[in-house]
């Protein structure tokens, strides 16, 4: 649903003037030291003006955040969304040496098995079962019971505590339980509050984890500057997959690497403070950390594009590289001419192809321009959210491609569906969750948590796939003939963003 | 139960203090002097609204016996107190900790389970409920019909009516769907001159009535330290007769009304000419208080 507006030359020039004064002034907003000092980690809506519900064109977005006042919209009916216990549950249960305690009712953890699966269940884990009696008379007791039976049956090295919504409205007291234990058992226990409703930003949830993770293990009164000879790569979310592939890049430039939180050990986390310097893998995500470190520990925090695509991950490598002294040139080069050559021999497979994208913002935006370099006509953009950190991109994506239209929301198939089957694009290029729903209206999709899209090679993989999946079309015609409809018509004809409204406060 | 049997379920209200136990305990008493089967129910973490009627006997609260976790029996939380008067106490959880309001609505939810009125069948049950309508759990007794009529208890102290409005503002919210409505007001320990005209006031502003006066007395504080009601204490005392008055009302008198709350500033602006009127009258300017 990319749309190129015929008053396109009027909308650039506004936007000139606005990038330069923007540029100008920054756009990061930088986190205190008093902040990681705090209990736990400002929402987004608040630190960022994140918003988690838009519909309509991209440039008037861009003015919303410009005014400096985002609107909070909410969703009058919401089908489903992630909260920020999942998110942190997702970044944690790749701990090394970890155990979870879910400090609320057993519903509560019922994702939890699905992340650690996802990990090989590596993570021992348990819920704390609060019924309406603990509701009542508080929860301590059950939390100390439930700490200590982990600690003696698993003998982890750390503990973390995610606390949930019951815990959160009856205000239990997490932090004295936490400390009495953390002295009697002489391990970390850290307790994250993830209150998940605190927030519509799920995303949330990677700043209350990382906020818990570096307050406990980084004291500030630790400084001790003693820089050594590696860099950190903040990483969140990312599969092993994906940094295997980041990982290659920077052994081949004989860069050592220290990676966390994503799979990291508490000596990881402690080391960090050591670093020349840190770098995200997803800005979005990792900002949070890598700015405590900056602020806190003199570890600057280099800002980079995601390396997905070509020319970011050349700008990525680029940033390291000279960050660091080192000559990446020829490496980068070589690596390039091969990905151009075996690009430049599929292109003709996707001209005119509609295809329709929906990630998280950084990767979205990266996807937008390859996509669109291949020979896609992309019809439509979907985002989880989007927030004062995305006013450049967002502006230098209008300023090459012209306005645009875009969705902000986690969830919410209904309003996916009901605008694939109005724009019928080729390909979906999302998230596994919906994946059947959308196969079923006869639109091929990609699951981009199967595709290691980082790197260099992550261009190959995207390749490789979108191929796939226009040339087997067969069993995607008969799904689409066999599959019943997913929603009623009358909720079909209904305009994508009808339940989606101003807050009124 | 047979369908004639009719249960008159009465939730008094009232600050902390302003002597809500005390007045609800010495109804129960007039009203089992007078012939009825009465059970008190205290809705208050304090947990000591029938310590009068029970002479001071242990009795475990309802949400004790929750704790346990234990199966819990109907005798091991009530105890039978003057003149057969059925005391149970709710509860609540250690002082910091928990959530109170959702306790006396767990409580109320087990007194049900256990078929409490199936058992005693009782003519009134007085729930005797914390001071001010803090969170919905202390409005659970005048919710969901629960109870049919609502008495609070207010001296003419700007605090105790300040409580009442509140009180007043849940009946408002909470009547359209089935929730108690006001009975009156219980005047309670008044001492000062003006009081009866305040409190008189203050109910007029509010479309209420006032069912009953009860001046302060030592015979009232002296009753307490013996650990028993007024009725059983000092029976022939003309306060004993005020109870009982009081009781009687509460036995005729069915009628309720949807109260009108003052909003924050009707109420400053109330108290404000009070102020005035009470200093005017210490100053000698003798033209108000026409009501005494």
């Amino acid at each position: 649903m990319i749309r190129f507006f015929s008053h396109r030359k009027v909308l650039l020039s506004n936007l000139k003037v606005f990038s330069i004064k923007y540029f100008k002034t920054g756009i990061f907003k930088r986190i205190k030291m008093a902040t990681i000092k705090s209990r736990t980690a400002q929402i987004r809506e608040k630190r960022l003006q994140a918003t988690g519900a838009f519909y309509g064109s991209l440039l008037s977005l861009l003015n919303e955040i410009r005014s400096g006042d985002i609107p909070q919209r909410i969703r009058t009916f919401s089908q489903d969304t992630a909260s920020d216990l999942l998110y942190a549950l997702q970044l944690l249960n790749t701990f090394q040496q970890a155990a979870i305690v879910i400090h609320g009712p057993k519903g509560c953890a019922a994702a939890q098995p699905y992340f650690n699966a996802g990990y090989s269940n590596e993570i021992k884990w348990a819920v704390t079962n609060l019924n309406e009696r603990d509701s009542i008379m508080g929860s301590d007791r059950k939390l100390r019971d439930t700490i200590l039976n982990v600690f003696k049956s698993f003998a982890p090295a750390i503990i973390f505590v995610f606390t949930t919504p019951v815990v959160a409205i009856n205000n239990d007291d997490v932090e004295s339980v936490v400390e009495e234990l953390q002295d009697q058992l002489n391990i970390k226990i850290i307790p994250i509050y993830t209150d998940a409703f605190k927030s519509r930003i799920g995303i949330t949830g990677y700043d209350l984890a990382v906020h818990a993770l570096l307050k406990s293990l980084l004291p500030v009164a630790d400084i001790d500057n003693l820089q050594q000879d590696f860099i950190n790569l903040i990483s969140i979310s990312e599969s092993q997959d994906d940094l295997t592939e980041l990982q290659r890049i920077l052994s081949a430039l004989k860069i050592a690497v220290n990676i966390f939180p994503k799979y990291a050990s508490v000596g990881n986390v402690i080391h960090s403070k050591h670093a020349k310097f840190s770098i995200a893998v997803n800005h979005d995500e990792a900002f949070y950390a890598g700015d405590v470190l900056q602020s806190g520990f003199n570890v600057p925090y280099h800002t980079v594009p995601i390396p997905v695509g070509i020319a970011q991950t050349a700008a990525w490598i680029k940033e390291i590289s000279s960050s660091v002294g080192v000559e990446a040139n020829d490496f980068i080069a070589k690596e390039k001419s091969s990905v151009q050559e075996f690009i430049e021999n599929k292109k003709y497979r996707f001209q005119q192809k509609k295809i329709f994208i929906n990630h998280s913002p950084s990767y979205a935006f990266a996807l937008l321009e390859i996509v669109t370099e291949l020979g896609f006509q992309v019809v439509g953009v979907k985002v989880p959210y989007i927030d004062m950190h995305h006013t450049e991109k967002l502006a230098a994506l209008i300023e090459k491609y012209g306005d645009l239209h875009i969705i902000v929301g986690e969830g919410q198939l209904f309003e996916e569906i009901n605008l694939l089957k109005k724009n019928k694009p080729d390909i979906y290029l999302g998230h596994t969750i919906n994946s059947l729903a959308i196969a079923g209206i006869g639109i091929s999709v990609v699951d981009v948590q199967s595709v290691s899209l980082l790197g260099f090679k992550g261009v190959y993989h995207l390749v490789t796939k979108l191929e796939k999946v226009i040339e087997n079309t067969s069993f995607l015609k008969y799904l689409s003939q066999h599959k019943p409809e997913t929603y009623l018509d009358n909720w079909l004809k209904k305009s994508a963003n009808w339940h989606i409204k101003l807050e009124v406060k | 139960m047979s369908i004639e049997h009719k249960i008159n379920q009465i939730a008094i209200y009232g600050k902390g203090g302003i002597g809500k136990s005390t007045t609800t305990s010495n109804i129960s008493a007039a009203l089992a002097e007078a012939g009825y089967r009465v059970i008190q129910i205290g809705c208050d973490p304090k947990s000591d609204s029938t310590n009068t009627l029970r002479g001071g006997n242990f009795l475990p609260t309802v949400l004790d016996s929750i704790r346990d976790g234990e199966k819990t029996r109907l005798e091991d939380i009530s105890v039978s107190g003057f003149k057969g008067v059925l005391c149970i106490e709710a509860g609540g959880p250690v002082p910091g900790v928990g959530c109170a309001g959702r306790g006396i609505n767990a409580a109320v939810n087990l007194l049900k389970d256990l078929k409490l009125f199936e058992e005693f069948k009782p003519d009134y049950v007085l729930y005797d409920v914390l001071g001010d309508v803090v969170c919905g759990g202390f409005a659970v007794p005048i919710r969901e019909g629960l109870t049919d009529r609502v008495y609070v208890v207010s001296s003419s102290d700007f605090m105790a009516i300040y409580a009442a409005n509140n009180l007043f503002k849940a009946i408002t919210k909470y009547a359209p769907s089935g929730g108690a409505q006001l009975g009156g007001i219980i005047a309670n320990g008044l001492i000062a001159p003006y009081a009866k005209s305040l409190v008189d006031d203050f109910a007029d502003r509010t479309g209420t009535k006032v069912i009953e006066y009860i001046p302060r007395s030592l015979v009232v504080s002296q009753s307490e330290l013996y650990g028993q009601t007024v009725i059983e204490a000092n029976p022939q005392s003309p306060h004993a007769d005020i109870y009982r008055k009081l009781a009687r009302t509460i036995e005729e008198d069915k009628s309720t009304v949807i109260p009108k709350p003052l909003n924050v500033n009707e109420l400053r602006d109330w108290a404000k000419e009070w102020g005035d009127q009470i200093l005017q009258s210490q100053e000698g300017i003798v033209k108000q208080f026409e009501g005494i």
